[in-house]
């Protein structure tokens, strides 16, 4: 009765009226928000969640979660600035502190899948060494002295007239769109999540499988971190705090199931921008910051009560429509 | 079916939006009073300034203070104002600043967290035609050119630091000063406090010993934990120098917490001046007997004033003048004083 | 509206695009088994679950004592005097017995738990009932069949009346299965009333009263059991004759394809030999426990071999990991449909092509054609019932899943097949389908290594048996020589366990 197509196009259908949704009554609410300028600064601020929250589609697929995100961001920007304070060239310094956030990812995963250790337990757990690392190398402090004056051209640059993170972010979604929809390591990740055993008896290599998408991911928050430190100038062993959970709502809201083997990489960008969207609408409305919060956490609750409700888990849709047409 | 849900989703969102519209209501007197004094005046019929604000913190009583002398002082001279909480995030503030530069702002003051990462933003409102000036954290000199207007942290640290050595000699004339120091680490306002406290005290008590330095991260409870197990450590320091209001209550309450925290034992200085450590200073029987005082009043005014100016073409937009505004000492020998600042900055009347 | 202690009248019930029940029926006297039989998706479950309150029915009234009642929700079910015991035991496998049995239904004063008046209660049924568990066992330690006989004590012990067991007898022991008989027939002497779902002819034929067989979600017939036969009792389910179950065989067996020597396993297997032909059907038969699944899983690298050899096409292998079986061209048809075979996210497409994926991709990057290609050709030759290959696999019936999956290791080109239980839980016509889909495996010379527990089956279906014990071979039957006796001598002669 429902193919995967009907009921993959219906979801996304669903993620996409909400951001419209929300884009319509911001538009409404305030003359700032549909600006050109406005749009830029959503899609730019965004970027680094998003392409964290690309690699971590692909683990959440697989019902893994790595939460230790924030504090790699953090340890790759202090990395990227102390190496450029140090001297060396700024396109070396990156992909280091790229590499660097690959590291973590094999961490993660040999914990993960080699000690067999829960994944929320052991990125819990590189979450805080992660950190500890991060101030160890920062010495304490911000990296901000000795820097060139180029340093800030990758998070605060320009290509034409679209910021380069959204340039990166938008190479980033289409690379990994294309491999989680037509790629093996997209089958083979869909196959993990929709049932590890029998992905295992049908002779796929679960371990390896899961070990290349926690680099990834790593690789991915890597290139983020030397983003971040860019756009800020500085290498700052403090930021990052909460990045872990920005990344798994958009993860969530783009349709990743709790249950495992499903998502789509357009999906999670929906989510990301739904998550920047509202942000950015609710301070041009000066809306204070702790209803901001709850705003925020009641969005993410709807919309998957929404998505289960259209998988035909959880919330009847039949059953409310009675229920409502009854009382009135 | 899914209308329904739609609908509902809808709602929810319309509904909170107004619930937070309550903090319109601000915006909304401020509009009033406009139109009354456009009236009044029959000026010309320019669009009201619309000024942006990014705020370190909203937490903080120091903080909550300015906020609202700059809402007072904006709306009496008609100026919208757009106020943002930077949550101690400079991620955060980056953000903030393209907002505000996209809603066209005529002008922003903006006290960032670092240095180096807040020129940045400045250059770039700076670029887009927008003044900006910051305040209380000074930008990095080296990459961004920039009003600044706050205290000279150094020197009010000096006065302070002067004011607890003289007291201390008066208290314990034949113990040896052992100070401990709480900080922000990292954040020059912070760390430049401290070394003028020390600076000061030290120029008048030559042998003080500075114990120890520890990371309070400006909040009172982290400041508490900390002080707690430095006091484990070293139980006969006797001068905590709190770099703000909370890390100073803050190790006065780890004080208390074994005991102590009394004026026969320690001397407790803080850095601030808001309503709870006045409370402290004024009880005869607390160590927290002295604070630096910034004055938020001063502070809030000089810089909408320094706005203004660049606005108004009286300043350079590149302009790199520091503002100072001086800072005041309280001590527990003057309630009457205290009193009367308590009502100024902070606008209360709870007695001392 | 005379003795009946249940009465469903006129049960309607629809899903989008789906009419699962149809003006059904079924009435049910006090104190009888009375059995529910038809093909998968001919409305069994349906009903049952709007009885158990899981499901709301469209139309159509339920009486019980001849009472109208309303149940819409397990509540409701219980205490209407209901009590069921699913396929899926509903055990908490942490707590203990007593916990168990008293779940939801505790004395207790407010919300602290009155332990000592439990513990009685439970006591006392388990006594009555003659049921050898302790109390304060972990449920997790029981076996199968204990945990149902608890499930029974947990119903009577709630004042059920009614008690509706779903395939109870499916992984139990031919002894096991007699203690539940008994069970049952003592209980029917007091008045308790069974309502017996299953596919099961034996069960049937020596524990039910009367039948109701359900067809496309429709009555078909009611029947009592000692008026009737196996083969009118098909006749209703299917709606035709199914003369042969099993296909006639007669081709040829090749050369020996497989070799095993001595293989002593990991888990269970202890010095088991034998020698596989192309061509050949080989059963495995054994008691729960026996060892079939884990020579099966040796067999694929997923019980690793301590000692001996394994000989393949004249070559000795090593069987590591699953890889290396799938490599040897050895497929293996899991116990486990639902947990282990199929990814039921995925489409039919999808799981046909799992584990050739690689042979269709270039640089890992899957071609399209040749994937959909590849699933249409399988779904037409073994008929896998599908309205699209994009279908969630899922949403198909058990025995089109396991069609679907004996695709995936079709396309593999394997020659070797292990196939687990393979007709287990799927209804009479597609396992007919499938016996001839063995058929057609041997025909073209691959070897089918089938384990089963269900002995016509394998009287059925293979050229030579093999009957494990505790993890050994306790003896090889040809077909000429088998009997259900035989094989049931081998599979008990000589343990320690009755």
């Amino acid at each position: 009765m429902n193919s995967r197509l009907n009921s993959r196009y219906l979801q996304r259908f669903m993620i996409i009226g909400i951001l419209l949704v929300l884009c319509v009554v911001f538009a409404v609410m305030s003359e700032e928000f549909f600006t050109y300028i406005n749009i830029r600064n959503i899609l730019r601020q965004q970027s680094m969640v998003a392409i964290t929250a690309a690699g971590a589609t692909f683990v959440m697929i697989t019902t893994g979660l790595d939460i230790s995100v924030g504090s790699t961001i953090a340890l790759s920007g202090v990395v990227f600035a102390k190496l450029v304070q140090g001297g060396m060239p700024l396109l070396p310094a990156c992909l280091i502190a790229i590499l660097v956030g690959g590291i973590v990812g094999l961490i993660n995963a040999s914990m993960i899948v080699g000690a067999k250790i829960n994944p929320v337990i052991a990125t819990l757990g590189s979450m805080y060494a992660v950190r500890g690392i991060a101030y160890l190398v920062a010495g304490g402090t911000t990296i901000a002295n000795g820097l060139p004056k180029n340093f800030n051209v990758l998070g605060r640059g320009y290509i034409g007239p679209v910021p380069i993170p959204v340039v990166i972010m938008i190479l980033v979604y289409i690379v990994f769109h294309f491999v989680l929809s037509r790629t093996l390591l997209g089958k083979y990740t869909y196959a993990i999540g929709g049932n590890k055993e029998t992905a295992r008896l049908s002779g796929i290599s679960v371990a390896k499988v899961m070990v290349l998408l926690y680099v990834i991911t790593g690789l991915l928050t890597g290139l983020s971190g030397t983003i971040m430190a860019s756009r800020l100038t500085s290498g700052n062993p403090q930021i990052g705090t909460g990045f872990e959970f920005d990344v798994i709502i958009a993860v969530f809201l783009g349709g990743v199931s709790t249950t495992g083997g499903e998502g789509t990489i357009v999906g999670t960008f929906i989510g990301a921008m739904i998550v920047g969207v509202l942000s950015n609408g609710l301070n041009l409305l000066g809306v204070d910051p702790f209803y901001q919060y709850i705003i925020k956490g009641i969005v993410l609750v709807l919309a998957v009560m929404l998505d289960m409700a259209l998988k035909g888990n959880g919330l009847s849709l039949k059953s409310l429509n009675k229920r409502i047409l009854a009382k009135s | 079916m899914k209308k329904i849900l739609s609908i509902v989703l809808v709602m929810i969102i319309g509904l909170s939006l107004l619930a937070g519209c309550s903090k319109k209501e601000v915006k909304e007197n401020t509009d009033n009073k406009e139109v009354a004094s456009e009236k009044d005046n029959k000026k010309d019929e320019k669009k009201p300034l619309k000024i942006g604000v990014i705020y370190l913190t909203a937490e903080h009583p120091y903080y909550q203070a300015h906020a609202m002398h700059t809402q007072n002082y904006t709306a009496e001279k008609g100026i919208k104002l757009i106020e943002l909480d930077g949550k101690v995030d400079q991620a955060n503030m980056a953000n903030q600043m393209e907002n505000l530069v996209s809603q066209k702002v005529d002008g922003i003051i903006y006290c960032l967290l670092e240095g180096t990462a807040g020129s940045a933003d400045i250059n770039m409102a700076q670029e887009a035609g927008i003044p900006v000036i910051t305040f209380a954290i000074k930008h990095d000199p080296k990459t961004a050119d920039a009003t600044f207007v706050g205290i000279d942290e150094k020197s009010a640290g000096a006065l302070g630091g002067v004011e607890a050595a003289n007291k201390f000699m008066d208290q314990f004339p034949d113990k040896k000063a052992k100070i401990a120091v709480i900080e922000m680490t990292g954040v020059s306002a912070s760390t430049d406090r401290s070394d003028g406290f020390i600076e000061g005290f030290q120029s008048v008590i030559t042998d003080a010993e500075v114990v120890v330095r520890l990371n309070g991260e400006g909040k009172k409870d982290k400041a508490m934990a900390v002080v707690e197990d430095a006091i484990q450590a070293n139980p006969d320091i006797n001068v905590f120098f709190g770099a703000n209001g909370d890390q100073g209550l803050g190790a006065l309450a780890a004080l208390e917490a074994q005991g102590r925290g009394t004026i026969d034992t320690e001397i407790v200085i803080s850095h601030d001046g808001s309503e709870p450590e006045l409370l402290k200073i004024a009880d005869p029987e607390s160590a927290l007997k002295i604070a630096n005082a910034n004055l938020p009043k001063d502070l809030a005014e000089a810089t909408v004033d320094t706005i203004l100016e660049i606005i108004n073409g009286e300043r350079e937009m590149k302009n790199t003048d520091d503002i100072f505004v001086p800072s005041a000492v309280i001590t527990g020998d003057d309630i009457e004083a205290a009193q009367k600042f308590l009502k100024e900055q902070y606008n209360s009347d709870t007695q001392l | 509206m005379s003795n009946y202690i249940l009465e469903m009248n006129d049960i309607s019930k629809s899903f989008p695009g789906v009419k699962a029940l149809q003006n059904v029926s079924l009435k049910v006297k006090y104190g009888e088994v009375h059995c529910l039989m038809g093909e998968n998706g001919a409305g069994k479950s349906t009903l049952i679950n709007i009885l158990a309150g899981l499901l709301e029915k469209d139309t159509g009234e339920i009486f019980i004592d001849q009472k109208p009642v309303s149940i819409n929700n397990p509540h409701d079910a219980y205490r209407n005097g209901i009590s069921f015991i699913f396929q899926e035991l509903s055990v908490v496998d942490t707590l203990t017995v007593e916990e168990n049995m008293t779940l939801g239904f505790e004395s207790s004063y407010g919300s602290i738990v009155n332990k000592k008046e439990n513990i009685k209660r439970v006591k006392n049924i388990l006594q009555k009932l003659n049921i050898d568990i302790l109390y304060n066992s972990y449920v997790g330690d029981l076996t199968v069949c204990e945990k149902q006989m608890m499930l029974i004590a947990k119903a009577l012990s709630q004042d059920s009346k009614i008690i509706v067991m779903d395939e109870p007898t499916a992984s139990l022991t031919n002894k096991e299965t007699d203690e539940l008989f008994k069970m049952i027939e003592s209980l029917k002497e007091e008045g308790v009333t069974f309502i017996y779902v299953s596919h099961r002819f034996e069960d049937i034929f020596t524990i039910g009263d009367r039948i109701t067989v359900f067809r496309d979600g429709k009555n078909a017939k009611d029947l009592i059991v000692k008026d009737t036969s196996e083969e009118e009792i098909i006749r209703y389910m299917v709606g035709r004759n199914i003369e042969d179950t099993f296909p006639k065989r007669n081709h040829e067996i090749g050369e020996t394809i497989l070799e095993v020597e001595k293989i002593c396993a990991k888990e269970l297997i202890k010095d088991v030999s034998f020698q596989l032909k192309r061509g050949q059907v080989l059963g495995v038969s054994g008691l729960a426990g026996a060892g079939k699944t884990e020579l099966a899983r040796a067999l694929f690298g997923d019980n690793p071999i301590i000692s001996g050899h394994i000989t393949l096409k004249g070559q000795k292998i090593n069987l590591n990991k699953p890889q290396d079986a799938i490599k040897s061209k050895i497929a293996l048809l899991p116990e486990e449909r639902r947990t282990q075979g199929i990814v039921g996210k995925m489409t039919v497409r999808e799981n046909i092509s799992l584990v050739v994926s690689n042979r269709l991709s270039k640089l890992c990057v899957i071609n399209r054609k040749k994937d959909r290609q590849l699933a249409k050709k399988y779904i037409k030759d073994i008929n896998v019932k599908t309205p699209t290959p994009e279908q969630i696999i899922r949403f198909l019936s058990g025995g089109n899943q396991q069609k679907a999956i004996i695709g995936k290791w079709l396309a593999t080109e394997a020659d070797i097949f292990l196939l687990d239980e393979p007709t287990r839980g799927i209804d009479i016509g597609a396992k007919s389908e499938i016996y001839e889909i063995i058929n057609g495996l041997t025909k073209s010379g691959k070897a089918v290594l089938l384990f089963s527990s269900e002995l016509p089956e394998l009287l059925g279906v293979c050229d030579d048996i093999m009957v494990m014990n505790n993890g050994r071979l306790a003896g090889v039957l040809s077909n000429e020589e088998a009997t259900q006796e035989e094989i049931m001598k081998l599979s008990v002669g000589g343990s320690d366990h009755e």
